[in-house]
């Protein structure tokens, strides 16, 4: 019952988003550095989730038996801090209610809460549950209650009536008499006097609150239903922040034998014992730091400087400074360092509120049986860098960042150089390149925080300067008009085992060389897509020297002249656009010569290499087996447009795009929007009837190749190419595939490298290229040992052989320490088709042979990067290079070091 | 009469050309206000019988039917039917060949027929729009021209209780004159009013319906003891309060309500409909709520506005009937990305198969205005052409409560017929006779509002006297602006009037009928007078 | 004897007092030309009109009317007699602050009488402007502000001299103003609330004409809100309400004067509301007092109308003028008139407005608003018609006292 073969498969790309992935599950399971549940701390700690619930927290070695099993995904930070969903137990998400009752228990702040809010703004800050408040303005405003930033409608609010709201601060003094408007608004109906509301002073404040639930037990509609209110026994919330206010609000509550809470508490440093004694819950705004206090006669406001010691018993938690919830965080991080770890001071944002607001066992923990509301933070929370990377609320994503993300890795020893290195340092890491290096870098909002610890040692990826991993068993040859980077696709298991070795980037080259050239690409060896992998398609040029000295350079010579005359119809393409551009810009007529007018024929006649059917294989990326599809396909012109026969697609798909010469780009269009994009294809004719490319979709990409099973006899018309436009603008050259990498040579944008064979070949090789000032790297043999004076002096590089020593004449020669002490730079090779991950071992061979530590280390590096001309991209940790990067555990030549973890591009290679 | 049967004639063009030309201007003018504005006594209804003939009926209910004839005696509908239907032989007869017969549209929701609206007085459950509505509304005359044939006219958006609304026809000279159906509904609020805060509005809104309750707990008991007292029976009178306010509940008569708790009873009992307004999603939650808790589920209905369509799931499980703001579209602008994203709200509710009717926008010189273009609105989104004008016609009777006499063409309903030069839908339809109740209440070709719309001839080079341009130009008064909307005036409160009795006199003398040379002038002439 | 002593000498007082002042008591006017306004719209040209005892004792053509002997004769040939005009709609007969009591949105407790001051500058430019007899109204700033009283111009003697009628009117204003109340109220409440008003008031008239019948047992307690209103429920009273776009004068009729069955005078009835005349000539108690705004301009039809032509056309004749005095000074009634002429009204008419037709408004024309025998000596000397702006006052007779002489000093 395979509907389509293509359509399912791109579609399960999508499966691959992390998000997406969340979501669809009923559940995750997630692995942190750091998890602290509220209540306890657990170090590489995780936690299931499942329908929203937290059904497990432990130790991940704890857990990890059991998981073994488990259909949830696992999501793993490795340098996370987890905490639950911050609980705000103040906050001024609602406005004080306007009514002028001085006593009034029925406005509902859960009223004036709205409840498809976006607070995303808010999540971004870790906070996911808050107290609502009817006001502190009155003396008794009603009840407060207690909802989530986030979720659907009907569950956001925990708590309808949390509690009442009294409040005993100056706020609440000066109630203007209550003026009842007659009503109806006819003479005969009587006016009464404004009722009086009270206080009156500040010691009447407790003792009209006494007052009102007096009248109330005899009149139980007064005071907005105060008597239902005040006996269904709600907890009583007190603002208050002088210290008498406090005493009264203890007195208060004491004297009506009444469960509650203080909120506020500026002055709480001097009655800390009466409230500890009392056992009372407190909720301590902290007050902002500093600030312009203007010309009023209040007294300035410094920050918190006295911190309470209200003892283990007394429940105690933060409200932001003027109920900001943007700013709890700020306030965490002040109360912070009064605490006696760090740590502690998260549960006074999570499990205290929760318990003080009566929803401890909803929010507030991330034990068993919590609502799955937690924050994964970048680093400790309370550290001032620190952001949220991610927001969970009820086991779905709330709020992920939406700047790209980025990476800080602190290691204490990042190396440069062999000379050079930093003690303690940052590396920052953005889109994938390295954005700043030093003692103290910036962090960004929202970026991952990578503590590698002690004795970590940071470095640059390995580069294996020759190697046949991605070639895949193929042992055909190549020439300089293959296009090697074609066979790369998404990363896979050996690229992956290679990858974990260190190994970050290969120079990929063809088994063998057609007519003593090729070209060769430098691949990554991890990334998702060709473009991630490959940067530059033709890295180096590829040549063989052999034979005789005299005629070895034939080939060599007779390419390079080639690729000159082509170089040259370049240049003089170049000079007459920029002529052209020149005089269109100043807009002077170009007059068209004669002969040049004149025809270039290219026409070909042969068969329309495009029109037919065919048959594609679709396999590599995410899709697990290889898919095959056929697809009708007319050219007409350079455009073409196709449509998948079969299978028959539940909808139709077709096919339109450009072919260029042999090159074929193409997008998929697919009626309705059941794809996340639109998918490209990038592919190559490769002879007569087959193709090879690749399709894309977003960040994923397959490779796909493709047969012609039949085909419609249609004459393939090349366009009559004039040198000139019509409107004077000149034509380019035809492209030559072969001399593509040449021309590049002889610009100087690639280096070549040379493998010669027999004597005196090394020698003639070198002079032969220096001549031409082209940067060459030779692959030597034990023959180095003759050119070293030669090698030093055109600062050619070498890349050494499989061998750390070799025995010449009964005396024992190590090409590494050879050649480095002469000050040539020298890299390493594996030439393994299944990938290079003996290549520190063959360093630290070269260090048993006596090449310095750090001497190896540059060969695996920079050396090799300078070697292949890529030291622009690869090979260092520089500002601007990718962020391939390595954390050992001590230095990487050393014994006992250990890798620890591999990024290339940024992006951290999984175990 | 005279009037009705005079429109015989052959039907014109869809640009029609009013044949005016053989009337002078100013006469015409004068009956066509007079038409607009008294109408109501012109044909006085009982008497009328009527045979629409010739015209396609769309009854909204059925299927339509081509070359039909619709009968309307004494304002009712009494027979629908082929070309063959007996008419009867004292039917004045319209021939509507060429036309289409689609039911008076039914503006749901408007207090756009009111002088000053109750929109400061919170909680005024005992006002009534009778009290404010003003015939002399450009409002009427405009609903007449677009098509809307009964109009629910209800005020309080802004309030928590906003009084009591009506059902309305269009013309009339009082509002007894207007009114066909006192008490169709109580209008209440959950969205805070101007200066209020959610709190403050539900805590108001709760707290009318706890006066009524013990208002009505005191009624009751003192009924008991009335009760009590008149049986005269020892063993009655002790009853403890609770009981006595129980029993007394089943005594309280009619008269024992106040004005001001009057129509509170009536709701709670059953008498009126509960309209709520939601002026967003946060706020259907407490009217569902409040529905649920009075049990008014069969007779509430939902006024939204704003984001109110975000909460589509509460509402569609209540299963209550809606009524949509004139601002079909809703622009919600992401609070991180910025992004904004457009939802045509109508959908929403078509999908969730809730029941809904729209609304006419209220102001301004956009097409809004139309019922008409906002249910073809709702056709481009996807919705069949009969089911969008079942929308604003019979869809919108049944949310009031009133399909049993309005919203189709149906033996027993009530004539509220128009009569269509094109599809009602089709912004390019023109409205070219209006029944109400079986009366001609507005024709086209007596539209003087109407006549530089269509000019009969090229205006004059010269501009005419500043008084006798009447605004076809400059400003919005009574401007007819280009796009080809019919008079998109700002709705000032000014009405219309007949033209002076003393002009008519003196217009007969100075331009007689039977003079139609030089047209052109002649009515420039009359206006300068 | 002693008896018979004191009968001489009451006599003896009676007579010689009647002798003393039977100089001052008969007056004849001879005058050019006099406009009775009376029921058959007599002008009678080269007139005597008899003042005695402050009463109308007599009108005729010179010739047919004989001086009593003894009559202080008033010579003014060139001079046209004319009927006191009658203010409907005035606020300064008593002092400015008491206008209003804003506490209520209907007070009908309330009454001018308590604030009447019968002489002040405002009286005195009144009978100076012809104006003898004023209806004294509060504000519009409630629904319902009061009862009005009618007072003669005369200026002199206490309140209870000037006191014609008290209370004169129910002051009932609709709308147009009372929307300033405190909280802001729109039309569906403030009808509401006269409607309770007006309705708790005819059930205590109802009540109270019961016990009057026999028909109760105990008599209802007395309610001064209430007690007013019996008048008017009797028709023996009138309400004066403030009433002016087309809405508002149509609740007017349909409520006030249709519902509650209250005679009522439109005062202003000005915009748009001569629509309504349909409604207003169905109940031909009403009475409609146009002004202070004489015209109106038609915003969707762009065109200038007056009022008072529009409501004649529209077949209401029992139509008058007011100025809404200090809104427009007291003394220029009669120029209200000759605007309501501009705009397309008939000078005799409108002067009728200004007399007759407001006289029977306020159900004074037994007393006022016309020279005809048995009613108050109120009448002025005009040098013409007092609608043309040329024409002055030269003398103002109020209950047959001179109180106002241009010769003795001019005031316009």
């Amino acid at each position: 019952m395979r509907i389509s073969p293509i359509w399912p498969a791109i579609l399960c790309l999508l499966l691959w988003l992390p998000t997406v992935s969340l979501e669809a599950a009923d559940g995750f399971i997630l692995r942190a550095a750091t998890i602290h549940t509220g209540v306890r701390v657990i170090e590489d700690g995780a936690i299931v989730v499942r329908d929203g619930k937290v059904v497990e927290a432990g130790r991940w070695e704890d857990l990890a038996p059991s998981l073994a099993t488990s259909d949830l995904p696992l999501i793993h930070w490795p340098d996370a801090y987890v905490t639950p969903g911050w609980v705000a137990a103040s906050s001024n998400l609602v406005a004080p209610h306007p009514s002028p009752e001085s006593i009034h228990a029925d406005f509902r702040a859960a009223d004036g809460y709205d409840r498809y809010g976006d607070h995303r703004r808010l999540l971004e800050t870790g906070v996911t549950t808050a107290h609502l408040s009817p006001g502190e303005h009155r003396l008794l405003s009603g009840q407060g209650a207690v909802v989530k930033l986030v979720g659907a409608a009907d569950q956001r609010i925990l708590r309808v009536s949390a509690d009442l709201s009294l409040s005993l601060t100056d706020a609440v003094d000066g109630a203007r008499p209550l003026l009842k408007i007659p009503f109806p608004a006819s003479s005969d109906v009587a006016i009464t006097a404004p009722t009086p509301q009270r206080p009156r002073s500040r010691i009447g404040r407790l003792l009209a609150l006494s007052e009102a639930l007096e009248r109330s037990n005899q009149d139980p509609a007064i005071h907005g239903g105060l008597a239902e209110a005040w006996s269904s026994g709600l907890p009583v919330r007190v603002a208050a922040s002088k210290a008498s206010e406090i005493l009264a609000a203890i007195s208060f509550l004491r004297g009506k034998d009444r469960d509650g809470y203080i909120v506020g508490g500026t002055e709480i440093g001097q009655v800390a014992a009466a409230v500890a004694a009392a056992g009372i819950p407190l909720v301590l705004r902290i007050q902002p730091v500093g600030g312009d206090v203007g010309f009023t006669d209040r007294e300035p406001v410094e920050g918190l400087t006295d911190w309470p010691q209200l003892g283990t018993d007394t429940l105690l938690a933060l409200a932001p400074p003027k109920d900001d919830l943007r700013q709890l965080r700020w306030a965490l991080v002040q109360a912070a360092p009064h605490m006696e770890r760090p740590d502690d001071a998260i549960a006074l944002v999570t499990q205290h509120p929760a318990r003080i607001l009566g929803v401890e066992d909803r929010v507030g923990s991330l034990e068993a049986g919590a609502d799955a509301d937690l924050v994964i933070w970048n680093e400790g929370p309370w550290k001032v860098t620190a952001h949220p990377l991610e927001v969970i609320a009820d086991g779905a994503v709330a709020w992920q960042p939406q700047t790209e993300p980025t990476t800080v890795i602190r290691a204490e020893t990042i190396w440069l150089s062999p000379e050079n290195r930093i003690d303690g340092g940052e590396v920052l890491i953005e889109q994938g390149k390295i954005a700043a290096v030093g003692r103290r870098v910036p962090h960004p909002p929202h970026s991952r925080v990578i503590d590698a610890g002690s004795g970590s040692f940071l470095v640059p990826g390995f580069i294996d300067s020759y190697g046949h991993l991605g070639l895949r068993g193929d042992s055909g040859s190549s020439g300089t008009g293959d296009r090697l980077y074609r066979l790369i696709g998404a990363s896979d298991e050996p690229e992956h085992r290679v990858a974990r070795s260190g190994v970050t980037s290969q120079l990929l080259t063809p088994m063998r060389l057609q007519r003593g050239a090729a070209t060769a690409v430098v691949v990554k060896t991890s990334g998702r897509t060709r473009s991630q992998r490959v940067s530059q398609p033709v890295s180096v040029l590829l040549l063989e020297a052999s034979g005789h000295p005299d005629e070895a350079l034939g080939g060599i010579s007779r390419l390079m002249d080639q690729g000159k005359k082509y170089l040259e119809s370049w240049k003089k393409y170049e000079k007459s656009l920029a002529e052209w551009e020149k005089k269109k810009a100043a807009g002077e007529k170009i007059e068209q010569k004669e002969d040049e007018d004149e025809e270039e024929v290219v026409e070909e006649e042969g068969p329309d290499p495009l029109t037919g059917i065919w048959e594609l294989t679709i396999s590599g990326g995410p899709i697990p087996e290889a898919e095959t599809a056929k697809i009708s396909i007319k050219l007409d012109g350079l455009e073409f447009e196709g449509r998948v026969v079969d299978p028959i697609p539940p909808f139709p798909v077709r096919v339109v795009g450009t072919l260029d010469g042999t090159t074929i780009e193409a997008t998929i269009e697919i009626e309705g929007d059941v794809l996340p994009g639109v998918p490209k294809i990038n592919a190559e004719l490769e002879g007569e009837d087959s193709l090879v490319g690749t399709i894309s979709l977003l960040q994923f990409s397959v490779d796909v190749v493709g047969t012609r099973t039949s085909k419609e006899a249609k004459s393939f018309k090349v366009e009559r190419r004039k040198k000139r436009d019509e409107d004077g603008r000149p034509n380019a050259p035809r492209i030559n595939l072969a001399l593509e990498p040449v021309r590049k040579v002889l610009e100087g944008q690639i280096p070549v490298v040379v493998t010669p064979t027999g004597l005196e070949v090394a020698a003639k090789v070198i002079d032969f290229f220096s001549e031409k000032k082209i940067p060459l790297t030779l692959r030597l043999g034990q023959e180095m040992r003759l050119y070293r004076d030669l090698l030093a002096e055109k600062s050619v590089s070498v890349i050494l052989p499989a061998e750390s020593s070799f025995t010449i004449q009964r005396q024992s020669f190590a090409p590494g320490n050879f050649l480095s002490r002469s000050g040539i730079n020298v890299a390493f090779q594996s030439q393994a088709s299944d990938g290079a991950r003996s290549l520190q071992q063959q360093a630290m061979q070269a260090v048993e042979r006596g090449m310095s530590a750090d001497a190896a280390l540059h060969a695996l590096t920079g050396g090799a990067a300078q070697a292949l001309g890529a030291a622009d991209r690869v090979g260092a940790i520089e500002s601007g290079l990718d962020a391939d990067l390595l954390i050992w555990h001590g230095h990487p030549l050393e014994a006992g070091s250990r890798l620890q973890r591999v990024f290339i591009d940024g992006e951290e290679v999984p175990r | 009469m005279s009037r009705v049967s005079g429109s015989k004639e052959p039907m014109l063009p869809k640009r029609m050309l009013p044949k005016m030309m053989l009337t002078p201007r100013p006469m015409v003018s004068l009956v066509a206000a007079l038409v607009l504005l008294f109408s109501a006594q012109v044909v006085p209804a009982g008497e009328s019988k009527l045979a629409l003939t010739g015209g396609t009926v769309m009854t909204v209910s059925g299927e339509s039917i081509a070359d039909g004839v619709v009968l309307i005696e004494d304002g009712i509908i009494t027979a629908v039917g082929t070309a063959e239907t007996e008419i009867p032989y004292d039917a004045m007869e319209v021939d509507c060949t060429g036309m289409i017969l689609a039911p008076g549209f039914v503006d749901p929701h408007s207090s756009d027929g009111l002088d000053i609206p109750n929109e400061n007085l919170p909680s005024a459950p005992f006002v009534d729009v009778f009290d404010a509505l003003d015939p002399s509304r450009f409002f009427f005359e405009d609903s007449l021209r677009n098509g809307v044939t009964s109009i629910h006219v209800m005020q309080g958006n802004n309030c928590v209780v906003g009084g009591v609304s009506r059902i309305v026809h269009p013309i009339g000279l009082t509002p007894h004159e207007m009114s066909r159906q006192a008490g169709v509904a109580l209008k209440l609020s959950t969205t805070p009013r101007r200066g209020y805060g959610r709190m403050r509005q539900l805590a108001e809104l709760r707290e009318v319906f706890e006066e009524y309750d013990r208002w009505r707990e005191n009624l009751a008991e003192s009924r008991y003891e009335q009760e009590a007292d008149k049986e005269d029976d020892d063993d009655t009178d002790a009853l403890p309060p609770e009981e006595s306010r129980s029993q007394g509940q089943e005594l309280i008569r009619d008269e024992d309500l106040d004005d001001q708790h009057r129509h509170l009873a009536h709701l709670i009992d059953g008498r009126l409909g509960a309209w709520i307004y939601c002026g967003s999603a946060t706020d259907v939650a407490p009217a569902l709520a409040l529905v649920a808790e009075r049990d008014w589920k069969d007779r509430a209905v939902l006024v939204l506005a704003g984001d109110a369509h975000l909460a589509i799931e509460e509402i569609k499980e209540a299963g209550i009937d809606v009524v949509l703001d004139s601002d079909l579209i809703h622009r919600k602008r992401d609070a991180l990305t910025g992004d904004v994203e457009e939802t045509f709200i109508p959908d929403v509710y078509r999908r969730a198969g809730v029941r809904f009717a729209i609304q006419p926008s209220r102001s301004g010189a956009m097409p809004e205005r139309f019922i008409g273009y906002q249910a073809a609105r709702l056709v481009r989104s996807g919705m069949a052409p009969a089911a969008a004008l079942r929308i604003v016609t019979l869809g919108a009777a049944e949310i009031c409560g009133i399909d049993d006499r309005y919203g189709s063409i149906e033996v027993g309903k009530i004539g509220n017929i128009v009569m269509w030069t094109g599809d009602p839908l089709d912004l390019n339809s023109w409205v070219q006779k209006v029944f109400v109740e079986g009366i001609l209440a507005y024709d086209l070709e007596k539209d003087a509002r109407l006549e530089r719309l269509f000019p009969e001839e090229p205006e004059p080079v010269e501009a005419p006297a500043p008084l006798d341009d009447e605004g076809t130009s400059e400003e919005g008064e009574g401007a007819k602006p280009a796009e080809g909307t019919p008079e998109k005036t700002a709705g000032e409160a000014s009405s219309e009037d007949g033209e002076p009795l003393e002009e008519k006199s003196s217009e007969k003398g100075e331009a007689p009928a039977d003079k139609p040379a030089d047209p052109p002038k002649e009515s420039s002439a009359a206006g300068g007078e | 004897m002693r008896t018979c002593t004191w009968i001489l000498l009451a006599l003896f007082i009676v007579t010689s007092a009647s002798d003393l002042f039977a100089a001052a008591e008969v007056h004849a006017y001879r005058v050019g030309k006099v406009v009775t306004m009376d029921g058959d719209d007599r002008v009678i040209n080269n007139a005597i009109v008899i003042v005695t005892d402050g009463k109308i004792t007599a009108v005729g053509r010179s010739r047919d009317v004989e001086v009593p002997p003894g009559a202080t004769v008033i010579e003014k040939p060139q001079l046209w007699l004319v009927p006191g005009m009658v203010e409907c709609h005035n606020h300064t007969g008593g002092s400015s602050p008491d206008l209003h009591d804003y506490i209520y949105l209907t007070n009908p407790g309330l009454r001018t009488l308590e604030a009447i001051v019968p002489d002040g500058v405002e009286m005195e430019r009144a009978r100076a402007g012809g104006v003898t007899t004023v209806l004294t109204i509060p504000g519009s700033g409630n629904n319902m502000s009061g009862f009005g009283t009618i007072l003669k111009t005369a200026g002199t003697g206490s309140v209870e001299e000037a006191v014609l009628k008290a209370p004169g009117s129910l002051k009932i204003a609709q709308a147009g103003n009372p929307e300033r109340y405190f909280y802001g109220v729109g039309r569906s409440f403030m009808n509401f609330n006269t409607r309770q008003t007006l309705r708790k008031a005819m059930e205590y008239h109802k009540a109270m004409t019961a016990w009057e019948q026999g028909e109760l047992a105990e008599e209802p307690p007395k309610d001064l809100h209430w007690e007013e209103f019996r008048a008017l429920f009797r028709r023996e009273t009138v309400a004066s309400v403030h009433t002016q776009i087309y809405q508002v004068l149509m609740t007017t009729v349909k409520m006030v004067a249709g519902e509650f069955g209250i005679r009522t005078v439109l005062d202003h009835s000005t915009f748009d509301a001569w629509k309504v005349a349909r409604l207003v000539n169905e109940d031909q108690s009403i009475y409609t007092i146009n002004g202070p705004r004489q015209l109106h301009f038609d915003r969707t039809q762009r065109r200038i109308m007056g009022n008072a032509a529009r409501w004649w056309q529209g077949g209401v004749r029992q139509l008058g003028i007011n100025t809404d005095s200090p809104v427009v000074p007291q003394e220029e009634l009669f120029y209200q008139a000759s605007m309501a002429c501009y705009y397309g009204w008939t000078p005799y008419e409108a002067l009728k407005g200004v007399t007759r037709i407001p006289a029977e408004a306020l159900m004074m024309d037994h007393r006022l608003g016309s020279i005809t025998v048995g009613l108050d000596a109120d009448f002025c000397l005009w040098t013409g018609d007092p609608i043309d702006p040329r024409s002055s006052c030269e003398m103002t007779i109020i209950d047959g006292h001179v109180t106002y002489d241009a010769n003795g000093k001019r005031v316009f």
